[in-house]
């Protein structure tokens, strides 16, 4: 909590916008990341994924949140996001579908 | 997930099975339309409209969401999908062969979508003028029951009935609600007894959805509908969330909660159990006229559906409903503590009970040739109320039994499709009325139709197509009525349609139901015989423009609508003369002529700004004055609403702010001796109505306020002082009765 404060009186308040490279790959991926978790992030003001490309977009507020903390949420799902490798476990969890590339 | 997915194989095994037998040509796209249910599971949709967007060549699938498209253009080749109440989607076509749409609902899966999705639509495909209410529309005002989901509507308007009941009545196109035929998913919800206050039963965390047709309806749904038909989908064992818990609060005190539990039962049954309970532990008196304005009320409802589902081409769903309540008004006696000692020999006291059971079922049996399905809908219900009031009684038993059969197929494929059945409705009615110190009355009916149908709709090409309907009844009382019906669509641009229908409607009045509040007076009956009451008949003929343009790169809407109900029998209540109600067969003309403009624009991103404007002239012939006629008391004349409302991205916030003028309506004199009060228009008044509504991960919380600028009717009870006295009348309403509101509640949905 105190660390957070500390980051947000350092940077200027500022919506900046980024894109991911998520292990995505399907529709439920999308809904799982976006629909279910990323809109009640705190700072988030958007996301959008590309189910063919698992590229995520976001917009967030940098003194409410990070791109770090935004990477470590979508790990925790069970995705890997950019160098960040998804959560063992949680991938295990996941339905099949949302495992591995499928054409 | 495992079990969607089987189904999601079964389908697409379905979809080439289905496909091998067609010969696909280099000019044919073919392809299915589905949607995503609730539980993510994938559906096909069926009407949805599927064009090549070059040249707007297009069709609309069928019942298994299946479309053909013919082409001669080059390849690639846009072609887009759209839907009312779905999100358009649009794939380029790179060679002749099989595409999949998969459109996203609004209602059903609101979260999905990155634009805003609109939460009211009119679709520009229907031929009927049918406004569809999505439940997320619902969600913008309190909605604790059907009446009230009309608050933020400018098509049907809310009205206060009595400063005793509390109830709400609706008006659709200037006449009464007991003139709109209101459903429960095509089947009977308030016919009868409870016509008039049936709408505060139907609780709206049930609702999934609402449509609102105005003008005459399909001859499917029976004889009724003289204005308007609206139709609430409720929450089914297959649409409802896992566990859904909704609990409301006001500044009243009232306190309200509503849940649903659904669930998969052993072979292929899926049940859903919805239950209500509301309750207010005393009634309160904010104006000091010491006449309750809130309630003690306790009322619980319970609705029990199943739903089979091992069958492909069968569907069986039937369900139970039983609804109690108990409602306490009246003069609040100086015991309690709570008033000042104001004592009371004998306190006016008003006490309800309405007890309501209902069985209802339907199978639908889908055949083998294209677009052919038999569907059998059945309902039995039970109502009885029993009001006491001063000294006068009320009580009135009614038990109805509806069957319908309808057959539906086509002339070879959809552009030519017909629907034939028969129905039957059977109604018996007892009631019985005791005015003060008078004989009780005993009024009793015994109604019987049965009739037979047919409705033919053809599709001329994508801008053109119309429904013929024809309803042949033979009531056991009245002989034949006969109701043709006619609905034409016409495109003439892709974004613009122009809607026209004419139809005939009959019904039968329960005078003394539908006007008990008029009863809550020092009122004499005068009644020509019972019997000789007659059915009542009507026209409706009226038009629809709807336009759909962008302004600002948004989508908006331009929406106009005239409609015309021409009476050829009513059953006039007349209220004309002071201390007199009388009830008579209508002698000369009776009309109701309503003109509604509405509009909604996106100024930005999440932001919608809707107005209206409605005018309404509705006259009766009064036979106190039976050369012309007048204009029916409390109908206003026009009304205006303007509605802001903002939505956060996927929802998380929405706010919503609507404003309603509230034109004059006539108050007939009323009165004798020094307490006369001349005949009056009442005063323009406005209403504010608003809600925040927040979306967290595991629920939603919303809080808002009703009658903001507590705008309330001076003197809502004649004599209020006195109510035993001969000027005594606590129905002269035609403002709000109840002040300023706030309220709160959470919303809970459990899935996993």
């Amino acid at each position: 909590m105190l660390s957070t404060m500390t980051t947000a009186q350092n940077k200027s308040k500022k919506v900046e916008t980024a894109k991911i490279q998520t292990s995505a790959v399907c529709e439920m991926c999308e809904e799982l990341i976006v629909d279910k978790t990323l809109v009640f992030e705190k700072g988030l003001k958007f996301a959008q994924m590309d189910v063919e490309t698992g590229i995520l977009t976001v917009r967030y507020r940098n003194d409410k949140t990070s791109l770090e903390h935004i990477r470590s949420i979508i790990s925790k799902l069970g995705y890997a996001a950019d160098s960040v490798k998804a959560d063992s476990v949680a991938y295990e969890n996941l339905h099949f579908c949302c495992k591995a590339p499928h054409d | 997930m495992r079990k969607n997915l089987v189904l999601l194989l079964s389908l697409i095994v379905g979809v080439n099975q289905l496909y091998a037998q067609i010969d696909h040509s280099d000019y044919e796209i073919t392809g299915f339309v589905f949607e995503r249910d609730a539980q993510g599971k994938l559906k096909p949709l069926p009407g949805a409209h599927v064009f090549c967007v070059k040249d707007q060549q297009g069709t609309v699938t069928d019942v298994q969401g299946a479309f053909v498209i013919q082409t001669d253009h080059a390849y690639p080749h846009p072609i887009m999908a759209s839907f009312v109440g779905y999100e358009s989607d649009t794939i380029e076509v790179k060679k002749a062969g099989e595409i999949q749409f998969i459109l996203s609902s609004k209602t059903l899966d609101e979260i999905k979508l990155l634009d805003r999705q609109k939460t009211n639509a009119k679709s520009l495909l229907q031929v009927k003028n049918v406004e569809w209410i999505s439940a997320s529309e619902l969600y913008k005002a309190a909605c604790c029951n059907l009446s009230e989901s009309f608050e933020t509507n400018p098509s049907v308007d809310v009205s206060f009935t009595d400063a005793i009941t509390g109830a709400r009545q609706i008006q659709m196109l200037g006449l009464d609600g007991v003139y709109t035929q209101i459903l429960f998913e095509n089947m009977p919800l308030l016919r009868g007894l409870s016509a008039s206050y049936g709408l505060n039963y139907l609780p709206g965390s049930w609702i999934e959805s609402i449509q609102i047709a105005k003008g005459t309806g399909s001859v499917v749904n029976g004889f009724e509908s003289l204005s308007g038909q609206i139709n609430a989908e409720l929450f089914k064992p297959q649409t409802a969330d896992k566990i859904f818990w909704n609990t409301y609060l006001n500044s009243a005190g009232m306190m309200e909660n509503n849940f649903i539990f659904s669930t998969p039962v052993k072979g292929d049954w899926q049940t859903a159990l919805l239950g209500h309970y509301s309750y207010l532990g005393k009634s309160v008196d904010h104006n000091d006229d010491h006449f309750a304005d809130d309630f003690q009320t306790n009322r619980v409802s319970l609705l029990n559906r199943w739903e089979y589902l091992g069958f492909d081409n069968r569907h069986i769903m039937f369900g139970l409903r039983y609804l109690t309540e108990d409602k306490l008004s009246g003069q609040i006696s100086a015991d309690d503590p709570d008033t000042d000692a104001f004592e009371f020999a004998r306190p006016y006291e008003v006490d309800m009970h309405t007890e309501q059971a209902e069985f209802h079922s339907k199978m639908g049996f889908i055949f083998d040739k294209p677009g052919t399905s038999l569907g059998l809908i059945s309902s039995l219900r039970y109502h009885n109320q029993e009001t006491s009031f001063g000294t006068s009684r009320y009580s009135g038993m009614q038990q109805s039994m509806y069957l319908n059969a309808i057959y539906q197929s086509n002339f070879g494929d959809d552009s030519k499709s017909y629907k034939l059945g028969m129905s039957y409705y059977g109604d018996n009615y007892q009631e019985k009325l005791k005015l003060r110190a008078n004989d009780e009355g005993s009024y009793e009916r015994y109604d019987q139709t049965l009739g037979a149908f047919g409705e033919f709709q053809f599709k001329k090409c994508v801008r053109f197509s119309s429904i013929l309907g024809m309803r042949a009844d033979y009531s056991r009382q009245w002989g034949m009525w006969y109701s043709p019906r006619l609905h034409l669509r016409y495109n003439p641009l892709e974004n613009m349609v122009l809607r026209a229908s004419a139809g005939r409607a009959h019904r039968q009045a329960n005078v003394l139901a539908e006007n008990i509040s008029y009863f809550f007076s020092s009122r004499e009956l005068e009644m020509d015989d019972y019997e000789d009451l007659e059915a009542e008949k009507a026209w409706n003929y009226g038009f629809n423009f709807t336009y759909n343009f962008y302004l600002l790169g948004k989508e908006s809407t331009f929406n106009m609508d005239f409609y015309q109900t021409d009476f050829e029998n009513q059953v006039v209540v007349d209220v004309e003369q002071s201390q007199r109600i009388k009830m008579y067969n209508l002698n000369g003309a009776s009309y109701s002529t309503s003109l509604q403009l509405d509009a909604s624009i996106e100024p930005a991103e999440g932001w919608e700004v809707k107005f209206a404007q409605k005018w309404n002239e509705t006259k009766t012939t009064y036979a106190t004055d039976a050369l012309t006629s007048t204009y029916v008391p409390f109908v206003a004349k026009y009304r205006s609403l303007v509605q802001l409302s903002y939505t956060s991205w996927q929802d998380k916030w929405d706010v919503n702010l609507t404003l309603q003028n509230i034109g004059p309506s006539r108050v007939p004199a009323q009165g004798l001796g020094e307490e006369f009060v001349e005949e009056f228009w009442s005063p323009n008044f406005n209403l504010l109505s608003g809600q925040l509504t927040r979306r967290f991960k595991k629920f939603e919380w919303y809080f808002g306020v009703e009658n903001a600028l507590n705008y309330l009717q001076d003197n809502p009870i004649r004599s209020v002082d006195n109510p035993f006295s001969e000027n005594f009348d606590a129905a002269m309403i035609w403002g709000p009765v109840m002040g300023r509101k706030w309220y709160s509640g959470i919303r809970v949905r459990i899935n996993d």
